[in-house]
């Protein structure tokens, strides 16, 4: 939905100038600022309902929550503050969740909130061996989408040994490639160590499963990125 | 230096030549001496001779110490390029007096030519092994060139299969060496150009009608396989699917003496047609509210909708196969289009429903919006965006043309086939796999690009509106 649906952009059809200008406005957050006690700004709001779910979200996934609520805990996280979400986003892989849902959307949603401190737990969790396959699979979601905005992956036939990485996990890429900034932003270190993290478990990882999909993701990611 | 028997008068006479052994080749020269007198020569030592290197023409001619050339492997021993009179080759780096050279070949051959540079004395032969042999003639004048000699070696039986190059009793000579292969077998392989996937027959018989023809070995080697195909037959014939191209081999025998064949199987591609249908694997799904990623509270356009476009290589099931027999034996190709797509569309219908939040961020009345020339939406833009939404994504079957979905995947259908046509591979079904996605990359790159958005240099419309909405600010 770009141009439509594009990040923080309206949604109009004339002159992209003019379009972008109002667009780093942010016409809402400078609205609620310069109009005090404005109607979305107010208790009982569509704004302050937004501020509930964010607090609900954070609250949930500290107290890692299970289930449908997790899940949508993870998701609604994305509309609290990129510090506020980051934060939520690292500790969560802290204590991954079990249930593959909820890994799946802990892993996407952490690769479009762009910060050092999910970086950093998606990384430990990628990187041990002792952890679960459906846990760092996950994680591999969250650094694909670091290393190449949009990235987005599907996993299949798990189940079956002995596979090229193309046999485990199909790439894709969202059309709309949202980003949301923390403040620990990533730079071209980061990415760069992403790669390297992909190289070498995709060369010396004990999991057969984990070694190709790590390969084939370096191979890919390097040629997109 | 030179040492004669005796003191004598004798004329030494020097000429620069240009060497031509071939039609069109005159990028060598070299120094002639001329001796004439009545002494003997006893010993002689020219340092002043330089190696001069010349290059024969035909292809089937020893160049090395190993000659791969002419489906055969030839190696002679010792080996020293260049000479000092011509010739590609002597014995030794130096000029003093040449060593036996012994030429192997690996497979029989036909003939052997052996042409010799500044034979100065008696004794100098080529000698062949399944073959005749040759004495070389002499002019008793050292260093002076005179004596370019050609003579062919004829094979009788199974044809020559070594050749010793023995030089005269101190006598420093060069060489030219070449074959002529035994391919008095004719290889064709009909249909002249086959359709991959489809039949070819290559039949073996000899050259000349009259001959008597044994088949010993099939080969088949092709640019697009790890190793060649082989078989050990007596058939004439050897035929079966073909689906990569390349060059058959037979080896055998025409009349007892050993031979070999080749001939040529032409593979072209097939079409795929996506008129019934697709010819990609294609499917789409919409990630229900447990799946999608898209928050209850939107704080972008991009957080109402989303369509994520997968693709990568596949095996299909009952798409691929494994030939059985003739020159592609144990290759593996694929009978259908080794890519699945999935186009995974989000919509955030929570966010879009009658009193939502997001809905009841939206004003009651129409309002306009500083700055630009469309007004805030209301609350009933909320809903009416939902079916827009879904047409730009492509939510549907098929999907809506001109969305996201349909543009990629009609791209997938028509991009995708002739970039993984040629793929096969020999036994190893993950190298075909592997092969199949690297070919499909640059055919899945393009597609996805023309389905972005055209903000993003794709080929989709943006949604047509006629005023902007709030989003949440977090």
């Amino acid at each position: 939905m770009t141009n439509s649906l594009r990040r923080g952009e309206p949604l109009m059809m004339f002159p992209r100038t003019l379009w972008t200008r109002i667009a780093r406005l942010q016409l809402p957050a400078m609205l609620s600022l310069l109009v005090p006690g404005c109607l979305w700004a107010q208790s009982g709001s569509p704004e302050s309902a937004r501020q509930a779910a964010c607090e609900r979200s954070r609250n949930k996934m500290a107290a890692r929550a299970t289930g449908e609520d997790f899940r949508r805990a993870v998701v609604n996280v994305q509309s609290c503050s990129p510090d506020e979400a980051a934060e939520a986003l690292a500790n969560a892989w802290n204590s991954a969740p079990q249930d593959t849902a909820a890994l799946r959307l802990l892993g996407e949603v952490g690769g479009r909130v762009a910060d050092r401190r999910v970086l950093a737990a998606a990384l430990q969790v990628a990187g041990n061996t002792g952890g679960s396959l459906q846990e760092r699979l996950a994680a591999f979601r969250t650094l694909a989408a670091y290393a190449v905005p949009g990235t987005v992956l599907l996993y299949h036939d798990l189940d079956r040994t002995n596979l090229p990485g193309v046999g485990y996990v199909m790439i894709g890429s969202n059309e709309h490639q949202d980003v949301i900034q923390g403040s620990q932003r990533l730079g071209k270190a980061e990415i760069g160590q992403i790669l390297d993290t992909f190289r070498r478990l995709g060369r010396s990882d004990p999991n057969t499963t984990v070694k190709a999909v790590a390969a084939h993701l370096a191979e890919r990611l390097a040629t997109s990125s | 230096m030179y040492r004669f028997d005796s003191s004598r008068e004798l004329d030494l006479q020097y000429a620069l030549e240009r060497i031509a052994h071939q039609p069109g080749d005159a990028r060598s020269l070299r120094v002639i001496q001329r001796l004439e007198g009545p002494a003997t020569l006893i010993e002689a030592e020219r340092k002043w001779a330089g190696n001069v290197l010349t290059t024969l023409a035909s292809t089937c001619a020893l160049t090395s110490a190993v000659t791969n050339a002419c489906d055969n492997t030839v190696t002679a021993s010792p080996f020293s390029g260049g000479s000092a009179v011509g010739g590609s080759f002597t014995s030794q780096s130096n000029t003093s007096a040449s060593q036996t050279i012994s030429v192997t070949f690996a497979k029989a051959v036909r003939s052997v030519t052996v042409t010799i540079y500044d034979a100065d004395f008696g004794g100098n032969q080529a000698v062949a092994t399944g073959g005749s042999s040759a004495t070389f003639s002499f002019d008793n004048q050292p260093g002076n060139g005179g004596v370019v000699e050609t003579q062919t070696l004829v094979a009788s039986g199974a044809g020559i299969t070594a050749v010793q190059l023995i030089p005269a009793p101190a006598d420093y000579v060069a060489y030219d060496l070449s074959w002529e292969p035994n391919d008095d077998i004719k290889v064709e392989c009909l249909p002249n150009a086959v359709t991959r996937g489809q039949q070819v027959t290559c039949t073996a018989s000899p050259k000349d009608p009259a001959a008597s023809l044994t088949v010993t070995d099939w080969r088949f080697d092709s640019p697009d396989l790890t190793g060649p195909v082989t078989e050990q037959s007596t058939s004439l014939t050897w035929a079966g699917t073909a689906v990569a191209s390349g060059t058959v081999t037979v080896q055998g025998s025409v009349n007892g003496t050993t031979a070999s064949g080749k001939g040529n199987i032409v593979v072209s591609a097939r079409s795929w047609s996506a008129s019934s249908g697709d010819t990609v694997s294609y499917s789409e799904t919409e990630l229900g509210q447990q799946q999608d990623i898209l928050p209850d509270h939107p704080t972008r356009y991009s957080n109402l909708g989303n369509h994520a476009a997968l693709a990568d290589a596949y095996l299909p099931s009952n798409g691929y196969t494994q030939i059985s027999s003739g020159p592609n034996r144990e290759v593996l190709f694929f009978t259908k289009v080794p890519v699945q797509a999935i186009s995974q569309i989000s919509i955030n219908r929570i966010a879009m429903a009658v009193a939502s939040d997001f809905y009841n961020l939206q004003g009651t009345k129409p309002k306009n919006q500083p700055g630009s020339p469309l007004p805030y939406c209301v609350r009933a833009d909320v809903p009416a965006f939902l079916p827009k939404a879904i047409n730009h994504e492509g939510l549907g079957s098929p999907p809506p043309s001109g969305s996201h979905a349909a543009v990629f995947r009609a791209e997938l259908n028509q991009r995708t086939p002739l970039a993984v046509e040629g793929v096969v591979a020999l036994r190893d079904i993950t190298e075909l796999l592997t092969k199949a996605s690297a070919a499909a990359q640059p055919a899945i790159s393009t597609a996805r690009q023309i389905a972005a958005d055209q903000d993003n240099g794709g080929t989709v419309a943006p949604i047509p509106v006629s005023c902007n909405f709030r989003f949440f600010t977090p």
